[in-house]
């Protein structure tokens, strides 16, 4: 297993009576590519603005190539580069003087860099910034995150209010930033997006973690669903541990991370009718968490 | 990794975006002293004698210095430190610039992205009140110069009498009856521009507790709006607080607990009359008794405020950052 880069121990983060994050367990290794999913308020800013050492942790730690994110914050940011999720730049600067000014006060941005992302992103960088559309400055504060060497990038909804063109370049250079060996954590309500970027997703809900799985993992599974019209045969032993079987009245739904031949092979002698096999998505191990009742995806 | 004291993007950033109100600021001081200074010069000193005669006895006591030095060049041109305009045009930027350190890019949504670059908050925090400073400092010294080009520029009409000396004594006898006498002298030969350094250390001295006291309310704050407000409501109820103090013996103590009270340029140029040791006293008695001499009225107004900048700084490296709205 490659290097740990980024490990929460039951961090959690409450205001008052309310709990942002909640004993959040997270091991991030080098060169992964990392997808945050969740609600609006299920905790995912909150756990990168903790890593960022912008909030204290009530209880836990996060600890970025070992230093802790609160105490060596600064350290800590030599490392990253961090796109907020509302980036909000100087009205009186224009988009050039953004540019070269984080390119100052940081060693290890490059303004070529800053140029070709600009250009990628179609980005005039002439333009004050007080006259730019959301949508402009969401391209500025991209350009401002993109053109570090940081070893981790930190992006809290990329693409928003960008229009698809755009959308797919921000998505090229976050797989260019794999290729190169950096760490990616972003964050996004587009569950595509992460399907296509990232090998790795976390989603969250009211603040806790409740699933981490790999995009290999999940591209392996499959839902069976189908008609129940007898007895189902006894499970193999030795897919006990992996296969889910839902039943509700004759309806029969089946979950599968194992390949699908054994379990393709103890179905047939089950006595099944009008039966459907898809690969399940990410759309319905999201809605897993966040739908009163899981229905057809297709 | 060890960073130079002064991080050069940042005061580049700071400065740019309080240029207009600097230059607001500076013309608006420079030519007030002067025009200030200008005015004095225009009002002989012994019809503006005959003015302050004729003020009743009662409004001697909202003088911070004695009358009959107030009707001098030096007295009357001490009181520019003193005028409200000046006050209120070197307080807007230390309230402006102070209130702006923390809840000022908080509110703007700025300080997401600064803060996520390798800058402490220190720095962050001192960078920015250290630029507010120097150019608080660089207005004070604007409006010594604005004073002294209006001292150096000036000339004064004096009225005069005829004058016989007294044999084998130092006394002159005026000689009214012989009519007065106009004469056109310089103002500089009146009055140093170096005599009001007293009064520009005072001066310097207020404007630093007062920025201070904008970052200490807005390194607590995320609502730039509310310390503006807060440190604008603070301002007013210590100038009543300093009224009142005035105005009643009773409360004169409340002199005492308000930053106003602190702030005496004229009676300190008074005092480095009887020369620079006078300064460096920590009581004197005054008109209403034993007041804070100008040593102790800069070091509390310097003290107080470097209690509530390291405050401030301390407290915004400990603080959530909270997220834009």
């Amino acid at each position: 297993m490659s290097q740990v880069v980024l490990q929460t121990d039951s961090l959690t983060k409450r205001f008052g009576d309310f709990t942002a994050l909640s004993r959040c367990d997270l091991q991030v290794h080098r060169g992964e590519v990392v997808g945050l999913l969740g609600p609006n308020g299920s905790g995912k800013t909150t756990l990168l603005r903790l890593i960022l050492g912008f909030l204290k942790p009530t209880d836990g730690s996060a600890e970025v190539q070992g230093l802790n994110c609160y105490r060596q914050r600064v350290q800590i940011h030599r490392l990253i580069s961090y796109l907020p999720g509302d980036a909000r730049l100087f009205r009186t600067m224009r988009a050039k003087q953004v540019v070269r000014f984080f390119s100052d006060i940081r060693d290890d941005s490059d303004w070529g860099m800053a140029e070709e992302v600009a250009s990628r992103l179609e980005l005039d960088l002439n333009r004050w910034v007080a006259f730019m559309s959301t949508g402009m400055r969401q391209k500025l504060a991209l350009t401002v995150c993109l053109s570090t060497r940081a070893p981790i990038l930190l992006l809290d909804e990329p693409t928003a209010n960008l229009d698809p063109s755009v959308r797919g370049e921000v998505l090229q250079l976050v797989r260019q930033a794999r290729d190169e060996g950096r760490t990616v954590i972003f964050s996004s309500h587009v569950l595509s997006e992460i399907e296509e970027t990232c090998n790795r997703v976390l989603i969250l809900r009211q603040g806790r973690l409740v699933h981490d799985q790999s995009i290999t993992d999940l591209k392996r599974q499959h839902r069976i669903r189908a008609r129940l019209v007898g007895q189902l045969p006894d499970m193999p032993e030795l897919l006990k541990s992996e296969v889910s079987v839902v039943q509700q009245d004759d309806r029969i739904q089946i979950e599968t991370p194992a390949q699908l031949s054994q379990v393709m092979s103890w179905l047939s002698q089950a006595p099944l009718d009008d039966v459907h096999i898809q690969p399940i998505s990410l759309r319905a191990v999201y809605d897993r968490f966040h739908s009163e009742w899981v229905e057809d995806d297709s | 990794m060890n960073q130079p004291i002064i991080n050069r993007a940042l005061c580049r950033k700071y400065f740019t975006e309080s240029l207009l109100l600097l230059i607001a600021c500076a013309a608006a001081l420079f030519a007030f002293s002067w025009f200030r200074v200008w005015v004095v010069g225009e009002l002989d000193t012994a019809r503006f004698k005959q003015i302050v005669d004729m003020l009743p006895e009662d409004w001697r006591k909202f003088s911070s210095v004695d009358f009959d030095w107030l009707v001098s060049y030096l007295g009357r041109t001490s009181l520019t430190l003193e005028e409200p305009m000046l006050l209120m045009i070197i307080s807007i930027w230390a309230i402006v610039r102070g209130s702006d350190v923390v809840s000022g890019e908080v509110s703007r949504g700025t300080m997401e992205m600064l803060l996520a670059q390798p800058v402490s908050r220190y720095r962050v925090y001192y960078q920015h009140m250290l630029l507010t400073l120097a150019v608080a400092l660089g207005f004070c010294l604007l409006v010594w110069m604005g004073m002294s080009i209006g001292i150096m520029t000036t000339s004064v009409e004096e009225t005069t009498y005829p004058e016989i000396l007294v044999p084998l004594t130092d006394y002159r006898i005026p000689l009214t009856f012989l009519g007065a006498q106009t004469e056109v002298v310089a103002m500089d030969s009146r009055v140093s521009p170096l005599q009001f350094f007293p009064g520009i250390v005072n001066l310097f001295s207020f404007v630093f507790f007062m920025s201070c006291l904008a970052a200490f309310c807005s390194s607590w704050d995320r609502y730039r709006w509310r310390t503006l407000g807060l440190v604008i409501g603070l301002y007013l109820l210590n100038a009543m607080v300093e009224l009142l103090s005035l105005s009643s013996e009773t409360f004169a103590w409340l002199g005492f607990f308000n930053f106003f009270g602190y702030y005496a340029p004229a009676p300190a140029i008074q005092l480095a009359e009887s020369g620079p040791s006078a300064l460096f006293q920590w009581v004197v008695v005054g008109q209403k008794g034993l007041d804070a001499g100008p040593l102790a009225q800069n070091l509390i107004l310097f003290g107080l405020g470097l209690i509530l900048l390291v405050w401030g700084g301390y407290k915004f490296n400990r603080r959530d950052l909270p997220a834009p709205l």
